[in-house]
């Protein structure tokens, strides 16, 4: 809006009407950038439900708790029946699933007993960090969405860090988190919002109910880390998507005849494929896999760090640069 | 949250060079026998000081060290510790001159046209061919 004021012409020493706005300009160039941001989400990679959608460049496997586990790759001798809860996949190929267990004994699995997902403390699925705290043990299959506490102490954790140079510029504004949860939850589960290192709160919500969403509005305080956002519980639950986004209302979903749905169409996986490769890259030819970050395509967030890994049976090799 | 830090370690010889580090963040089953435990409650990735560059280039381009571990901190070599590895650095064979490569190959083709010729009348001979 604008209203009309008498000054006084600086070169004529004249009065003069001129229109005056009632934001300055730098008020304007913020709610400008706002407007870019809002309802976007500010997650990567956080839909869940459909696991073809999901970038999982990784592409982990687990052999599940009950599992017959043999001690020869030809699957001849029977060692017994898999009494962990999960044990990943160390080596998949068309013929079994292998893995190994606290003690370093190594056994084998049936192909089909091997399903997508991940198990202990590390990166899963892109950019999202597995984590036990205070004892938790946590498990997370990519097919059916669910993330497991194999503990019966603590939680497991789903962790996504945000940067602090992205995550400053929310200081100060309304941010929205919310999540659309499966049926199929037990046990204490929630969602927080907290500063890296200080762990200092920023925003929790605990989840009772399924089926529908569950978000938390609050201003973004000042901070001076990375954030992160995480899903968490004590026994297992079954995400199906999560955002993050500038404004006072979720827009993660919406309901129909008394069905929750997703507002937003699955997100561009080419687009989110992108994201995540600022944090991860694999290269199936070593001499392909540049070293300076800025050499990568796209350009990785910081020097990565430089390793292998085993996908079905084949060594790829990787560039790390997540948080 | 102890669950939340990593280990970082590094190599270093016996005059105090550090020669690689690492974080068991992207490198969980890296052996770490024979390092030095930098710091138990580092970040996913390998920094040499808790608030420097992540995944620092530990050697220059000719691959001498750039840092060394003092009194159990790691600190910046100086220049002059530095340009001393590099004269230390064993000299590659002098590579000849264009001049010098051109009398060797003019030479070897000399003395090849000598064993051409004496194939070419060896081979007459055990032909039986006298014309």
């Amino acid at each position: 809006m604008a209203h009309i004021v008498t000054i006084t012409n600086p070169v004529t020493g004249q009065p003069a009407q001129v229109d005056q706005l009632d934001h300055t300009a730098q008020q304007i160039d913020d709610a400008v950038e706002a407007a870019r941001w809002s309802h976007r989400n500010l997650l990567d990679n956080s839909y869940w439900s459909n696991p073809d959608a999901i970038i999982d460049q990784r592409g982990g496997y687990v052999v599940l708790n009950g599992s017959e586990l043999y001690s020869d790759p030809e699957l001849k001798n029977l060692a017994g029946t898999m009494i962990e809860p999960a044990l990943a996949v160390v080596e998949k190929t068309n013929e079994y699933a292998k893995v190994t267990n606290d003690i370093g004994i190594s056994y084998y699995a049936k192909v089909s007993d091997a399903v997508r997902g991940y198990v202990g403390a590390g990166y899963g699925i892109d950019r999202w960090k597995l984590n036990g705290v205070d004892g938790g043990n946590p498990v997370y299959l990519v097919d059916t969405h669910e993330l497991i506490n194999n503990s019966t102490s603590g939680y497991a954790q789903t962790v996504q860090i945000i940067p602090y140079d992205f995550a400053k510029n929310l200081v100060g504004k309304t941010v929205t988190m919310s999540v659309l949860f499966d049926e199929g939850l037990s046990g204490e589960t929630f969602f927080e919002l907290q500063e890296f290192n200080t762990w200092t709160r920023i925003a929790f919500q605990s989840v009772t109910a399924v089926s529908q969403v569950v978000s938390v509005t609050f201003t973004m305080p000042s901070i001076s880390n990375n954030i992160q956002f995480y899903v968490g519980t004590r026994g297992n639950c079954k995400p199906i998507a999560a955002k993050l986004e500038l404004g006072t209302v979720q827009t993660l979903a919406h309901q129909e005849n008394g069905n929750w749905v997703l507002n937003d169409p699955p997100p561009d996986k080419g687009m989110e494929l992108l994201k995540c490769q600022r944090y991860y890259q694999i290269f199936a030819t070593q001499s392909l896999r540049p070293t300076d970050k800025d050499d990568f395509r796209p350009p990785m967030r910081v020097t990565p760090a430089l390793g292998t890994i085993n996908i079905n049976g084949k060594t790829y090799y990787t560039a790390d640069a997540n948080l | 949250m102890d669950e939340y830090y990593n280990k970082h370690y590094i190599i270093v010889d016996d005059a105090g060079r550090i020669l690689s580090g690492w974080s068991d963040g992207p490198h969980p089953d890296r052996d770490t026998a024979g390092s030095v435990l930098l710091t138990d409650k580092g970040g996913y990735q390998f920094r040499l000081w808790p608030d420097g560059e992540e995944n620092p280039m530990l050697t220059d381009w000719d691959g001498i060290p750039l840092y060394k571990l003092e009194d159990g901190c790691p600190v910046r070599r100086t220049g002059e510790e530095i340009e001393a590895d590099r004269a230390a650095m064993p000299v590659p064979d002098p590579t000849p001159t264009m001049e010098e490569r051109v009398s060797s190959l003019e030479t070897s083709k000399a003395n090849q046209t000598d064993v051409d010729e004496l194939t070419e009348a060896l081979d007459l001979l055990l032909s039986g061919v006298t014309e």
